[in-house]
């Protein structure tokens, strides 16, 4: 097993308050690795950081040993990593098939020039994209709904479209964020399983930021846990179950 | 080094008015996000509204006071008929679409100032007036230095209206729940802030200020025309932005120097050049610092 | 091969429109035809403009208030190119006035829409990287110095006005440039880049996450629209033999923009619409010409706030009678899943 994402000493601050401070971890290659946290604690600045939305005040994020910090969000995109938001951020207007094209652009958009001209390299890359946006869209059980706007889509359904969406940028590396905030236990263990099937179909390397410890507990293989932006524990689901700092933590929170 | 001080103190007296200007598009922008692009008319509209009073007022007065009685009674009356138009505007064109997209925002917003504009071509006429010298010019030269009574004028009741602005901003509950509202309109409801009458009230305080710029200006430079809104709203603009839009300081600081950019462009450069600069400070400042001078970078929380 | 056919479709069309236009002595080489004649082609011009600039303010949502701009560069630049290179360039083609004309034009047009362009790309590298307001205001501001700039070029005539302009654009080639601006649009926004551009005006920041480089593709798509006002430009130049610094000020800037909100922000059909309706209403109502601004005005006013979407917008009033004829039923099955499997939870 390899490295994939390191991150080293990252801080942000956000003027007097400091979201995330000197956060280091490792996420080796192929892994199922969640983070955690009670709310504030800053798990969703950390992924704007490793996404690029957001700068490093300080530290470093590589992903494969090359820095991705400092990069422009679409270069970080270009790099790898793709990400789902917490706050669904699907173009509703826009149809589900439509949403997921929009994020095949970056890797397999024609030119500009044969697009105008609608030369056959056009078509052909069109007609690929159609049938890879499908496929993509019957892996996460939204095949039927392809032609609805994504803004009419049931909540649940808006989430899976937000995976597959990220999917579509074909990234190593997926930043899911609270992927299944807002689902019934038995629709967010289904996610669960749906998540670990992705995972092993394309070979990635999964970021899973989580409320629910069931869920968490039982899908990640390695947890790390922020608190007020600090780092306070890392380890297997087990180790953290059983570490009074994450307790304190969480029952100081709530 | 007369020049320079010469130069300096012509680009004060410019800088100030578009401060005053700047001022009301960096209000607003506080508390509704929105570039009122209909702003540097109402500007227009006070030196119109001057214009009117005076001649309504023209010897009926006299001399009273070396024409500081009549100054003053103009720029009242300018002042509170452009704070009205200002609520007005608000009232009937941004009220409507404040929950819409900025894109509608913005279009509406042009939409005003085109309206305002033509509608006074079509009141006033398209062509120039004079506004009536209400102060007689008197010069003093100081060391070289020429100014007139009009520049000291201008820039003693700028002074005085933003020491006025940044007091009732700073000390009074009104000027706080304002603050309130450009930070978080929501959270302002919540603690029970009348947001509308806040809004309204920028609207109104940004416009008589705006129109003071008017009526100080025309003091100096008698030509006015229903279009002299446009340039002077943009370079105001571009002094909000440069100082950092959304600050109040950034406005006066940003307003002051453009005005001295733009006289020491004119003075040791070629006054071809002088409606350049404000383009071209505007392209610097959003290359180099888009948050402006004083502003600060807003992250958008995503 | 395929794809050939509805070009020499409509060159075949338009020559056709042409020879019959010269048949009924609607044009000539002096004169400039009858009154409803240049309507047509003045109609033509705007459509180019509205389709144009509803590429960066309609599909991409990068608000520009300054297409004058980029118009009267096109038109100054392939004014100056006719005037004083025309000799030039007919020196070294054949000595047949149809193909003399015609390599003017073609060179005149090209030199126009490469500045524009270039002017386009200038003004879009710094401004594009901001908020769509900053925009607005920066093209304005560009609109017009512009326009002061040319107001001090002697040699395009300055305040004087650009004289002695050669007529060669005419109903053809304006129907050309109608043409290839609707299909370039149409082609771009109906492609990858023309949904990544749907993805930026909707959301920014969702678009660059999915690796769309949002500035390059905003200054592509300004750069492709500030080329056809420069070819829309290089039409009027040789359609009006005049130009003059007044024509191109930030009111005409703001016509295509009310043009385009009319019309429906993003719809095609919508722009033409919208650029026809504005260049013949007026005409029809002379008697209004003191009134036309306040009317355009308070009519964008009203537009924004009542029916934004437009005349042919979606769920705009011909818009819905247009999806009505042409669409195909979408089965009612989301409204019936959105209810059975809404499970509900805070969407901020
Ligand atoms: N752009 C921003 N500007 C200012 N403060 C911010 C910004 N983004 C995040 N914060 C602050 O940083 C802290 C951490 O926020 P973050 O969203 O990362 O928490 P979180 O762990 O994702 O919480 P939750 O579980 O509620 O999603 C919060 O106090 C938040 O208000
Ligand atoms: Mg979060």
């Amino acid at each position: 097993m390899t490295a994939l994402l390191e991150l080293k000493d990252v801080t942000r601050r956000f003027g007097g308050l400091t979201a995330v401070k000197d956060v280091s971890f490792t996420v080796e290659e192929g892994a199922l690795f969640g983070v955690i946290g009670p709310n504030g604690a800053g798990k969703t600045t950390l992924f704007n950081l490793i996404s690029g939305l957001y700068v490093p005040d300080t530290g470093s994020i590589a992903l494969a040993g090359t820095r991705v910090s400092g990069l422009a969000p679409h270069c970080v995109a270009a790099q790898g990593i793709a990400r789902t938001f917490q706050n669904i951020r699907l173009i509703g207007s826009l149809s589900v098939l439509d949403n997921i094209k929009i994020a095949c652009h970056m890797r397999r958009a024609p030119t500009l020039g044969s697009a105008v001209i609608r030369s056959a390299a056009f078509e052909r890359s069109e007609a690929d994209v159609h049938v890879f946006a499908l496929q993509l869209l019957d892996l996460l059980q939204l095949g039927t709904l392809a032609h609805e706007a994504a803004g009419n889509l049931p909540y649940g359904s808006q989430r899976r479209l937000e995976i597959a969406r990220a999917l579509a940028t074909e990234p190593r590396l997926l930043l899911l964020d609270e992927p299944a905030a807002g689902m019934n236990p038995q629709e967010s263990l289904e996610l669960m399983a749906l998540i670990r099937r992705l995972r092993d179909t394309f070979r990635l390397t999964i970021l899973l930021v989580e409320h629910n410890m069931k869920v968490v507990m039982g899908a990640c293989e390695r947890i790390h846990v922020l608190d007020h932006g600090e780092s306070i524990a890392e380890g297997t689901p087990e180790e953290i179950r059983g570490n009074a700092t994450v307790i304190e933590a969480y029952l100081g929170a709530g | 080094m007369t020049v320079f001080l010469q130069q300096l103190l012509n680009g004060l007296s410019l800088g100030s008015i578009y401060a005053l200007v700047a001022l009301g598009y960096t209000m607003v922008y506080g508390v509704l996000r929105l570039i009122n692009f209909a702003h540097g008319d109402v500007y227009m509209l006070g030196a119109f509204a001057g214009y009117y009073t005076s001649r309504l007022l023209h010897g009926h007065l006299g001399a009273a006071g070396g024409g500081l009685v009549e100054a003053g009674i103009i720029l009242m009356v300018s002042m509170v008929a452009c704070a009205g138009v200002g609520m007005l505007i608000e009232r009937l064109a941004y009220r409507p679409v404040r929950r819409a997209s900025r894109l509608t925002i913005l279009i509406v917003a042009i939409g005003v100032s085109l309206l305002i504009e033509n509608v006074a071509q079509m009141v006033f006429g398209a062509e120039p007036k004079f506004f009536p010298q209400i102060i007689p010019e008197k010069r003093f030269d100081w060391a070289g230095v020429v100014f007139t009574n009009q520049q000291i004028l201008v820039l003693a009741t700028a002074v005085v209206l933003m020491i006025g602005l940044t007091l009732f901003i700073r000390r009074t509950r009104t000027g706080k729940a304002m603050r309130a509202v450009a930070h978080n309109p929501d959270a302002a409801r919540l603690m029970g802030v009348n947001v509308n009458f806040i809004i309204s009230l920028t609207f109104a305080i940004g416009s008589a200020l705006a129109a003071a710029g008017g009526i100080l200006v025309s003091l100096n430079q008698p030509g006015i025309d229903p279009l002299m809104g446009l340039m002077t709203g943009i370079k105001a603009f571009v002094a909000a932005v440069l100082g950092g839009i959304g600050s109040i300081p950034g406005a006066v600081l940003g307003g002051l120097l453009l005005g001295m950019a733009e006289t020491f462009v004119a003075g040791y450069g070629s006054s071809t050049y002088r409606d350049a600069i404000a383009f071209l400070i505007l392209i610097v400042i959003l290359l180099l610092k888009p948050a402006g001078l004083l502003g600060k970078g807003q992250v958008e929380k995503v | 091969m395929k794809r050939l056919v509805p070009i020499l479709a409509t060159l075949a069309g338009l020559a056709l429109l042409q020879w019959a236009a010269t048949a009924l002595l609607l044009d000539g080489p002096i004169r400039q035809g009858p009154y409803y004649y240049q309507i047509l082609l003045l109609a033509g011009i705007n459509v180019i403009l509205a389709v144009s600039l509803n590429l960066t303010n309609g599909v991409a949502g990068q608000f520009s208030i300054g297409h004058a701009g980029f118009f009267a560069v096109g038109a100054y630049v392939a004014a100056s190119v006719s005037v004083y290179g025309g000799p030039a360039i007919a020196g070294i083609l054949p000595n047949i006035p149809l193909v003399r004309d015609s390599g003017i034009l073609i060179a005149a047009t090209s030199a126009g829409a490469l500045a524009a362009a270039i002017a386009g790309w200038l003004v879009g590298m710094p401004s594009l990287r901001l908020r769509g307001d900053y925009l607005a205001i920066v093209t304005l501001g560009f609109g017009e110095i512009i326009r002061v700039l040319i107001l001090n070029i002697d040699a395009v005539g300055g305040a004087r006005g650009f004289t002695g302009i050669p007529r060669l654009a005419n109903l053809f080639w304006v129907g050309l440039g109608v043409a290839a601006s609707l299909a370039v649009v149409r082609n771009i926004t109906r492609s990858s880049h023309g949904r990544a551009l749907l993805a930026i005006r909707s959301d920014e920041i969702a678009a660059q996450a999915m690796g769309i480089n949002v500035t390059r593709l905003k200054v592509t798509a300004f750069v492709v629209s500030a080329a056809f006002a420069g070819v829309a430009g290089s039409l009027f130049a040789h359609f009006a033999m005049f130009l003059h610094p007044n024509t191109f000020t930030f009111v005409k800037s703001f016509e295509i923009v009310i043009m385009i909100a009319l019309g429906g922000l993003g719809s095609l059909a919508g722009a033409v619409l919208g650029a026809v309706t504005l260049t013949v209403l007026p005409e029809l109502f002379r008697g209004f010409a003191d009134y036309r601004m306040v009317i355009y005005a308070l009519a964008l006013i009203l537009i924004m706030i009542y029916r934004p979407q437009g005349m042919l917008g979606a769920g705009g009033f011909l818009g819905r009678i247009v999806r009505m004829r042409w669409k195909k039923p979408v089965a009612k099955k989301g409204a019936e899943t959105k209810s059975a499997d809404n499970i509900g939870g805070p969407s901020a």
